[in-house]
């Protein structure tokens, strides 16, 4: 009687946990997760793919190179050497072509850009949306990747981009202050790491796509190639690429002020 | 009496006096003339500036001319729409509309650069510049109902390569900072002398507003006055009512938003006070001269004058009572034929010139009194006269009676 008594109750305690336990993991799951999958949240994706950039970037000096194509010619080249302390305190330094050599921009904080000009000895402040060195590159693009600061995410699908299983991400401006009203960002779905961003405007209107990719191990799996392209002009893109990348650097405390700026 | 006698004395030798008279009158003639030319001038390329691009006066923030370079759409003000209600309703206010600046990026698709861009209520603009239309190279201004449309510089348009109909992809930063893009079609292009023609882009107020974001926000009022005269008058009520609605404006006439009309004018009266001069001394000169042979030939009459017992004082009144009238007749003449001319050709259209740079329409300079020139150009000959006969006066009253009468 005991046993059969046993039976019938872990039988009742089956019968009604595992749905109330299956009830308590779909209620427990987020909005923006995929409906019908446990995966990670917008949010989740979100900070993934910025890790993958910004976070390796975190207190490191890398030397990048800037290609400007213009009616797919090559037009200019730029050298630059960034310290990256964090999302937002970076120092940019242009060491090639010799006549922009010296030339600096620093962000010291949240939409706090300033553009050091060696010949006027003169640093002014200019706006996070100003073209970085009349490339198709914005100064926030580059200097500011992560996007979770300023966007939130929704999950808008998974889909195939580059042969391989991406998720897509609606990203809606926090307010108006954002570059970008919205942007559409690719995901790999793997290693999370960032493939595409479409970048549009208040009006919805397509602006700019970034395509990125990590050809090197040794930037740990950051990209270390960008492309950029604009609406604006046919046939005009800009590429970008980290050509040394040194981790670990400790900086100053007032590398990333704005008077440090006019110090040679 | 002494005038009398000294108008007597001067027709004594009428060809002498006739061509001192001549050149007075033409001095004269020329000073009052070139004055009411210039004023006529002055007056002309104000009133065509004030119809096609300036307005009588402006209203903007008082921190625009500061900080519109670096903040352009923060120096804007708010309420632009009642704004312009407002200025329309106070009286001596013809029209007015309200005007947005911005800056941005201008793309055909091959090829993008920069702009200045404005933003502007055509309806109202059509009302307040009549003349504004004068400066479309090509194409059509735009239409207040037409969504989209866009005018350029006619250099812009050029280097951009594209044509009337093409489309355009505009680029801006918002006012609260974010990039916005939208497409628009060229529908004409412009010429002018006060914007930089290869910078320059125009669309509608509207248009302009939803692609910044910013709500009922301007940069400028213009405001159009029907009396040229009245505009100081109406300028200052304007600025009393405003002050009392603590708007943050300042108002800027019309001599100041015309590049170069202060400085321009300034010269023109420099080098019309340089002729003045000028014929100043040539008239003096004239005058003294004509009275020095006169009392070299004279001196046995003043000797004889003296000698009967004319004072010294009164022999140097006659003198210079004769470079008085030659003067003032001179004066009288030369005022009178300068006036007159200057109303001949003012009631045939003035003088028509070709048109300035940047513009289809010929100008025509009207002649103006000048109030101020002529009183000048009319008082120079009777001060030069006296001043140019002191000297000889002086040395006719002082001669010697004896050694005048007996001088060979």
């Amino acid at each position: 009687m005991k046993r059969v008594w046993l039976f019938r109750t872990t039988a009742a305690i089956r019968l009604i946990a595992v749905p109330l336990a299956v009830a308590m993991t779909v209620l427990a799951v987020p909005r923006e997760s995929i409906a019908g999958e446990a995966g990670p949240t917008a949010l989740q994706i979100l900070e993934r793919a910025d890790d993958h950039w910004d976070l390796n970037l975190k207190n490191s000096k890398v030397e990048l190179e800037l290609l400007v194509y213009r009616e797919n010619k090559l037009r200019t080249t730029y050298r630059m050497s960034l310290k990256y302390q964090d999302n937002y305190h970076v120092l940019a330094e242009t060491i090639y072509p010799p006549r922009n050599e010296g030339e600096k921009m620093l962000q010291a904080g949240r939409k706090n850009f300033w553009l050091y000009l060696p010949n006027i000895n003169k640093a002014v402040k200019i706006s996070e949306s100003n073209s970085l060195s009349n490339s198709d590159f914005s100064n926030t693009d580059l200097l500011s990747p992560r996007l979770s600061h300023e966007y939130v995410p929704n999950i808008a699908g998974t889909e195939k981009l580059f042969g391989t299983e991406a998720y897509k991400l609606e990203l809606q401006a926090k307010d108006e202050s954002s570059p970008y009203a919205k942007i559409i960002y690719w995901v790999r779905k793997s290693d999370y790491s960032p493939l595409r961003r479409d970048y549009y405007t208040f009006s919805q209107q397509l602006l700019k796509r970034l395509d990125m990719k990590s050809t090197s191990r040794s930037m740990n799996g950051m990209p270390d190639t960008f492309v950029m392209s604009s609406v604006l002009e046919k046939d005009k893109k800009t590429v970008l690429r980290y050509l040394s990348y040194q981790p670990n650097v400790t900086y100053k405390q007032d590398t990333f002020s704005s008077d440090a700026l006019m110090r040679r | 009496m002494f005038l009398m006698l000294a108008y007597k004395n001067l027709w004594r030798n009428m060809r002498r006096t006739l061509l001192a008279e001549i050149s007075i009158i033409f001095g004269v003639l020329v000073i009052i003339g070139t004055g009411n030319f210039l004023n006529g001038m002055q007056r002309n390329w104000a009133m065509f500036e004030i119809g096609a691009s300036t307005g009588a006066f402006q209203i903007e923030h008082r921190d625009y001319k500061d900080l519109g370079k670096s903040e352009p759409l923060k120096m804007t003000l708010e309420g632009g729409s009642a704004l312009v209600e407002k200025i329309k309703s106070i009286p001596g206010v013809d029209a007015a509309y309200g005007k947005l600046k911005f800056t941005g990026m201008v793309s055909s698709g091959l090829k993008s650069t920069f702009f200045d861009g404005v933003g502007v209520d055509v309806a109202r603009q059509r009302q307040t510049l009549p003349r504004q239309e004068d400066l479309i190279a090509g194409g059509k201004p735009l239409d207040e109902t037409r969504q989209g449309g866009v005018v350029l510089g006619a250099d812009l348009a050029d280097s951009l390569g594209i044509e009337i109909g093409d489309p355009v992809t505009i680029v801006v930063q918002t006012f609260h900072g974010g990039l916005n893009l939208t497409y628009g079609t060229l529908v004409g292009v412009k010429n002018g002398r006060h914007f930089p023609s290869s910078t320059y882009l125009e669309m509608r107020l509207e248009d302009a507003q939803q692609l910044l974001r910013v709500r009922d926000r301007v940069s400028q009022v213009v405001v159009g006055v029907a009396d040229f005269d009245a505009i100081p008058a109406v300028m200052r009520q304007v600025n009393g009512e405003l002050t009392r609605e603590a708007i943050p404006f300042v108002t800027r006439g019309y001599p100041e938003l015309i590049p170069i009309y202060a400085s321009a004018i300034a010269s023109f009266k420099f080098v019309s006070k340089v002729v003045g001069f000028v014929l100043f001394m040539l008239v003096a000169g004239g005058i003294g001269n004509m009275m020095a042979m006169a009392v070299m030939e004279r001196k046995k009459e003043i000797g004889t004058m003296r000698a009967l017992g004319m004072e010294k004082t009164h022999v140097r009144k006659l003198f210079l009572a004769e470079g008085f009238i030659i003067g003032g007749i001179g004066a009288l003449v030369g005022f009178v034929l300068a006036t007159a001319l200057t109303m001949v050709v003012a009631a045939h259209g003035g003088f028509h010139l070709p048109p300035p740079p940047g513009t289809s329409q010929n100008l025509s300079i009207i002649p103006v009194i000048d109030p101020l020139m002529s009183v000048f150009g009319a008082a120079m000959p009777l001060l030069v006269g006296v001043f140019a006969a002191w000297w000889p006066a002086s040395t006719s009253a002082n001669m010697s009676p004896v050694q005048a009468l007996t001088e060979e």
